[in-house]
């Protein structure tokens, strides 16, 4: 075997490494979207039928998100080998997204010839904190990712029909994909000139698998997720609407304030937000679930390897290969730009490879200097993934385990602890304050799907946002007023202490059982039975 | 001749500027005397220092006033080059910004690239590190004569490019739209 091989596959142990290390526990908990993935899987093993007794769909419904199927379907095996808990939800981003790593690189060698480039590239993305982030836990992007790459290394290793195919498949795992794929497509047919025949080939492949996707694509609910997620949905306030036409005049405000104006500017934002060097390299992003501590979605060294690779890109930039990498790198963020976040590591995810790529390069050339720049340079380096590893295991999970914009801590608990006294009452309240509440019950309670499907039924409080089960057997998932709750004997209620509070509570009418808490040591949920 | 209409240019783009009108309009929010240095014992970060080190034993090998000033001095530092900042919003403080527009038009932004050659790159560097002198995120008054080299490279950029008339109606329409967000909405 060749030292290039043999340097590609301990890469990629070390990255499979990274990647299922305590894979149970960091993230601390699993979210709602991982839950709803997983027991729309077990309702899949369990009755061939999804939450709401659909047969085998190509959506799931959930949460009122219109799931992509292609996470739900590899799940059922791995539900059916491991159970129903943690490790099986979170194996196929972790494996799936590991076996990139090698996939880049022969991508990589593809373009450029260069085995050096090819695994540092590797390596590089092997450590990469954005990648990390999203192929340990996060689910659907770390599958639709591996369908990507794997589909642009097929097709830059000639193999055209298969390569555009397990492209176009990746639109069945990730919703980001159905708007990305249609341009690395063209990226790739501009970049290789395919014959008659390979063309025509190509299209009938990619039309075969696109088409039993073209009813959930024109589906009510697809519509209304891509309303709700992209700046479709998005209306400026009337009121500021108004005083704009107020002191511009009709005209000057029909001039500077259309809709082309203000769309394009707001997607032009979004877009150069995904470059911004303090989003890459410095603090990354304050939403909790893509939040790394500390830290930008790269390391800070990556910047200066980037600089490195500047004037290569610069004299290599006529080239087909290199434009190449340069648009897939614009391109990348184009999913993340039409929607409503002002910057989104998930959605921008693809923009990892052409960076670890352009990284990967530098780091070559950085390579070339004198020893004492590298030596300067790996002690900085190991100095930083240190920081990382510290931030992913110790400072992240203490400051992203709250609700539904972080890891969701507490329910696992609160599940424990509720399933085993449920037949002690009449009545079992759930709060939905965290979001969710159903579906974690369902997972961890492990409530058989043809039970669950004739009583499944969503709820929603506002018509652009997702949806709660309303509940099932005893239990009702639901804001609590306490107020009037506290009068319902023979009930269970579990909630924030900000619905429950303990000063309200009359111990000769309500008893409090239980309280679960954060890992900061503050009151997640308390368990009060009314008597 | 073409040192002329650089320098022409230079000055045409310095007038169409929204930094240079902001500091035209409100002078006094750009004053040195109000310019805050950084603080590098401010009781939000030694607070979030503490907590972090308080965490593990590992912490303190990462997590100290050294390393974290130097991440929040580099983040300023680094903000100059962020195009949300630079063409779209600008400044936080709205005595120094329109808020729907950067200091610097962003129609000039391809010209900067074409000026920009290897012996900017150092001037450029030297320039971005005046802002991690400051306490405030996104301060334009630091940047000022960044703003100056980068109209300067602009300006070559114009003079080595053939440009059609549609873009420079794009560069009227630009400042048109961020004089009247200037002069209507602020």
């Amino acid at each position: 075997m060749s030292k290039f091989i043999v340097s590609v596959v301990m890469i990629w142990i070390l990255a499979l490494g990274l990647r299922l290390w305590k894979i149970d526990s960091y993230p601390l908990s699993l979210n709602w979207d991982e839950v709803t993935f997983a027991y729309n899987a077990y309702s899949v093993l369990e009755t061939g039928k999804d939450e709401y007794g659909e047969i085998l769909p190509l959506q799931f419904k959930s949460i009122g998100d219109y799931k992509n199927p292609m996470y739900v379907y590899l799940l059922v095996p791995l539900i059916k080998l491991f159970g129903l808990n943690e490790l099986a939800v979170r194996i196929p981003p972790a494996v799936l997204g590991s076996l990139t790593i090698p996939l880049l690189g022969m991508i990589v060698w593809q373009l450029f010839r260069n085995k050096a480039c090819a695994i540092s590239s590797a390596l590089v993305l092997a450590i990469a904190p954005w990648h990390v982030q999203f192929t340990r836990a996060g689910a659907d992007v770390g599958v639709g990712t591996f369908f990507v790459i794997l589909g642009i290394a097929l097709f830059v290793r000639n193999k055209y029909l298969l390569g555009l195919v397990t492209l176009v498949g990746g639109m069945y795992a990730y919703f980001g994909e159905r708007a990305f794929v249609p341009l690395v497509v063209g990226l790739l047919m501009w970049m290789v000139r395919l014959t008659r025949r390979e063309l025509l080939m190509s299209l009938i492949g990619m039309t075969v698998v696109i088409l039993p996707l073209v009813g959930p694509l024109v589906s009510e609910g697809h519509k209304g997720k891509v309303f709700m997620t992209t700046l479709l949905s998005y209306r400026p306030p009337e009121k500021l609407t108004q005083k704009l036409i107020r002191e511009d005049g009709k005209i000057v405000y029909g001039l500077f304030h259309n809709p082309v104006v203000e769309y394009g500017l707001m997607m032009v934002d979004r877009y150069v937000n995904h470059f911004s060097p303090t989003f890459l390299f410095i603090k990354g992003l304050s939403d909790n679930r893509q939040r790394i501590v500390g830290m930008g979605m790269m390391y800070w060294s990556d910047l200066i390897l980037l600089a490195m690779a500047m004037p290569l890109v610069a004299k290599g930039v006529r080239h087909k290969n290199w434009k190449f990498l340069i648009l897939w790198l614009l391109v990348a963020p184009i999913p993340a730009a039409i929607t409503r976040d002002p910057v989104h590591a998930r959605r921008a995810f693809n923009m990892i490879y052409p960076l670890s790529i352009l990284v990967g390069i530098g780091l070559v050339e950085l390579w070339q200097r004198r020893t004492m720049w590298k030596i300067l340079f790996v002690g900085v380096w190991m100095w930083l993934v240190g920081l990382y590893v510290l931030s992913y295991y110790v400072f992240t999970p203490l400051q992203t385990f709250r609700g539904s914009a972080g890891w969701q801590y507490g329910y696992k608990q609160l599940v424990e602890f509720v399933e085993p006294i449920k037949n002690n009452y009449g009545q079992i309240v759930i709060d939905t304050a965290y979001q969710g509440s159903y579906a974690y019950f369902l997972f961890y309670g492990k409530y058989p799907p043809n039970k669950y499907q004739p009583q499944a039924r969503l709820v929603k409080d506002d018509p652009l946002g997702l949806g709660e089960g309303s509940g099932y057997d005893k239990y009702q998932f639901r804001k609590i007023f306490w107020p009037h709750d506290r009068g319902t004997s023979g009930t269970l209620f579990a909630g924030p202490p900000e619905k429950i509070p303990l000063t309200d509570i009359d111990s000769s009418k309500a008893r409090l059982l239980k309280t679960i808490y954060f890992p900061d040591k503050s009151v997640a949920f308390y368990v009060v039975e009314v008597l | 001749m073409a040192k002329f209409s650089v320098l022409g240019f230079f000055l045409a783009i310095n007038l169409l500027s929204p930094w240079m009108w902001s500091l035209i309009k409100n002078p006094e929010a750009f004053k040195f005397d109000r310019w805050l240095l950084y603080k590098f014992d401010s009781p939000e970060r030694t607070m979030e220092i503490n907590t972090l080190r308080g965490q593990s034993k590992w912490s303190r090998l990462f997590v100290n006033k050294f390393t974290w000033n130097s991440k929040e001095i580099a983040s300023r530092i680094a903000e100059t080059f962020d195009l949300h900042y630079l063409v779209l919003e600008g400044d936080l403080d709205l005595r120094r910004t329109t808020g729907k527009s950067g200091p610097v038009l962003a129609t000039m932004v391809p010209f900067i690239l074409v000026g920009f050659g290897r012996p900017w790159a150092v001037p450029i560097i030297l320039g971005s590190l005046l802002a991690g002198l400051f306490e405030p995120h996104f301060f334009t008054p630091a940047r000022i004569p960044l703003f100056l080299l980068f109209s300067w490279l602009a300006a070559i950029g114009i003079s080595k490019k053939k440009i059609g008339a549609w873009y420079w109606i794009l560069v009227v329409f630009e400042f048109a739209r961020f004089a009247h967000g200037f002069w209507l909405h602020i």
